[in-house]
């Protein structure tokens, strides 16, 4: 067998640009499936993460400015407020009337500058409850999360992501770090780890770049601030008073969320005039993902079988033009004692090792193509064993199935009329 | 000891009907163990078709055809390839060496197709290449070798798994005078070493070469100047 193999690669290699283009339909038919499966997988990972960390038992409810021709302005003097979003109200609202709500968990976003000496960092400040990290299974690489005492003592400490200590190009020990939330001071007690996975994705899912947040106690929050929020902003003061930016709320079972996601939009509905909420729900996101998936998993196959199709029949096509280039050579061995089937062997052997090449070049290039696809973009590419595995595979079939016809074709060849041939 | 082959009223017709070609007919033969025949016509007298169903490469249309006493007939494909790897060597006019093999590679082919381990075919091919004088040639291609090496390359090769006949179709056709009379006194040592061979030959200085004389003519045993010939010769 191995000696087969060293004369079918002796063979390929007479007619090097044969072999190379021939091999090329098979190359680029392994290498487009393989970036497509790896950068399908990426993606895939990706938002399966991102709506895992979500938690499939939470039911996420955001404060939505309303447009603007349709707010309830009041104007006092050379000021506006604006009010909107959700209200203590809601919580409770939601929390009696439903009984799968385990718990509706409140978040208020404090819209102020933040500081770290005399450097602006971009993020946002939410002030959480302590169960707010639990739920959203945010653990700290670094300290703490937030406690009960730190909202009972209205201390002023935060925890950040690790995203901004780089941000503030900050070197020393960041449970030391104090930031500056408008004019108060934070002391940092804890760091989160960045959020492992960022693609386009997220932005259609609605879920939020939450390597941009600073976490601090609710009570605190509304204690320092209050719940209006002034800002200056384009030459006046403009005011917006928002009691609640977000709703946590925790279903006691899987099966009970979609109900429970129906009962909230009809209580909130009838407490809101205007649409100014959004409900997302991380499990109807991961139901419609399987289901895109799923499309994706019917239409890579049937393409890359396409490809290596035309890819096959490129090497069918070669291999009976080069038994019949051959016939000669096939009268001799088989006037020297060659049979059928080591006749049907040596050019079965040809043919696969031939696609083999072509499959091993193909993955090559598709994790290549892979690595630069994803240094043009964001995208996280996942190459898995299995795709190596199965791409290989495929093209070894590929080799099987097309090249048995020519051999078996070279192999029936009359010896007599073989030999004779010129 | 059955003979080394024996043919047995063979007929060869090509195609039907009125445009039937009667190649051979009625051929009669035996060839025994020890033997050098060599077969003489004019072309079209039927000869290389005899010397194909020798070589088990054609099969008669009627008759029978027995090598070492076995009938040919009762012979599927596998066990032919068999018989003409085991039993059978050939040397053909225009050589039919394998052009992108070296010279011991090409002798190598029968050893190899004979299932023979890697290390003993190469001992062996290296033996056979030295014994027909082409040591220092081993690793030439075919297109490198003048006429007559090719043809001591055909014969190295038809001999590597010692078979029971050695046919040769026309072996100096496409060589010049001196170096046929090297093929030729080539193939005289392996007969005096125990070869049998059958030559299929129409040149007459080629033929008076072999102890025994068969000439075909339009298909038929011509003359046969018998196996008593040999014995003489041998003697």
């Amino acid at each position: 067998m191995i000696e087969l193999i060293r004369e079918a690669l002796r063979n390929l290699r007479r007619h090097k640009l044969r072999t190379f283009l021939t091999a090329l339909g098979i190359i680029f038919g392994v290498a487009s499936v393989m970036s497509m499966v790896s950068t399908g997988e990426g993606a895939r990972r990706a938002i399966l993460q991102q709506i895992g960390e979500l938690g499939i038992r939470n039911i996420i409810i955001n404060a939505h400015r309303p447009p603007e021709e349709s707010n309830v302005q009041q104007q006092q003097g050379q000021s506006w407020t604006i009010e909107y979003g959700l209200t203590f109200h809601d919580a409770d609202q939601i929390r009696e009337t439903l009984p799968a709500v385990l718990e509706v968990l409140p978040v208020h976003d404090v819209d102020k500058w933040i500081w770290f000496k005399s450097r602006r960092l971009e993020a946002k400040v939410r002030g959480v409850t302590p169960e707010y990290f639990e739920r959203l299974s945010y653990r700290p690489m670094l300290g703490r999360t937030l406690t009960a005492d730190d909202g009972l003592h209205r201390r002023r400490t935060c925890v950040v992501r690790a995203r901004l200590l780089r941000d503030a190009q900050y070197l020393g020990d960041p449970l030391e770090l104090d930031l500056k939330v408008g004019s108060e001071y934070f002391r940092v007690v804890g760091v989160l780890p960045d959020t492992e996975f960022q693609s386009p994705n997220r932005a259609a899912l609605g879920i939020d770049d939450r390597t941009l947040e600073v976490y601090v106690p609710f009570d605190t929050v509304i204690d320092r601030f209050g719940l209006e929020n002034r800002k200056f902003r384009s030459g006046s003061f403009e005011s917006s008073k928002v009691e609640l930016h977000q709703l946590l709320c925790v279903i006691d079972d899987e099966n009970h969320v979609e109900t429970s996601a129906r009962g909230i939009q009809t209580i909130l509905s009838s407490f809101h005039k205007k649409k100014d909420y959004e409900v997302t729900v991380p499990l109807e996101l991961l139901e419609s993902r399987r289901k895109t998936q799923r499309v994706f998993d019917i239409v890579l196959p049937i393409v890359a079988g396409i490809s290596l199709l035309v890819g096959g029949i490129g090497v069918l096509n070669i291999m009976l033009a080069s038994i019949t280039e051959r016939t000669r050579e096939i009268g001799i061995r088989r006037a020297l004692g060659a049979t059928g089937l080591d006749i049907t062997w040596q050019f079965l052997v040809e043919t696969v090792t031939l696609t083999s090449l072509g499959g091993l070049l193909g993955v090559a290039l598709g994790v290549g193509g892979t690595q630069v696809l994803q240094r043009l973009t964001d995208w996280k590419a996942v190459i898995t064993p299995w795709s190596l595995a199965l791409s290989l595979g495929v093209s070894m079939l590929t080799g099987i199935a097309f090249g048995l016809y020519p051999a078996r074709k070279a192999a029936a060849m009359e010896p007599i009329a073989a030999l004779r041939h010129e | 000891m059955p003979a080394i082959l024996e043919l047995h009223g063979v007929e060869k017709i090509y195609g039907s009907g009125p445009a039937a070609l009667r190649v051979l007919s009625d051929v009669n033969l035996t060839v025994e163990q020890g033997e050098y025949v060599a077969v003489v016509g004019p072309s079209g007298s039927g000869k290389s078709t005899l010397l194909n169903i020798f070589g088990c490469l054609d099969v008669p249309s009627s008759g029978r055809y027995l090598v070492e006493g076995k009938d040919t007939a009762t012979l599927d494909d596998t066990q032919l390839s068999h018989l003409r790897n085991r039993r059978i060597g050939f040397v053909f006019q225009s050589f039919h060496l394998v052009s992108h093999l070296t010279v011991l590679e090409n002798v190598e082919l029968p050893l190899f197709y004979a299932r023979r381990p890697r290390a003993e075919r190469r001992r062996r091919a290296l033996e056979l290449i030295e014994a027909v004088g082409l040591s220092g040639r081993a690793g030439h291609r075919p297109a490198q070798l003048s006429g007559g090496e090719r043809q001591r390359t055909a014969i190295a090769r038809a001999l590597a798994n010692e078979p029971a006949l050695l046919l040769a179709d026309e072996p100096t056709g496409n060589l010049d005078s001196v170096t046929s009379r090297e093929i030729m006194a080539l193939i005289g040592r392996l007969h005096r070493d125990g070869a049998t061979v059958v030559l299929i030959t129409h040149d007459p200085e080629i033929a008076r070469l072999a102890p025994r004389r068969v000439a075909l003519r339009d298909g038929r045993v011509e003359s046969d100047s018998g196996r008593t010939a040999a014995v003489e010769a041998g003697a």
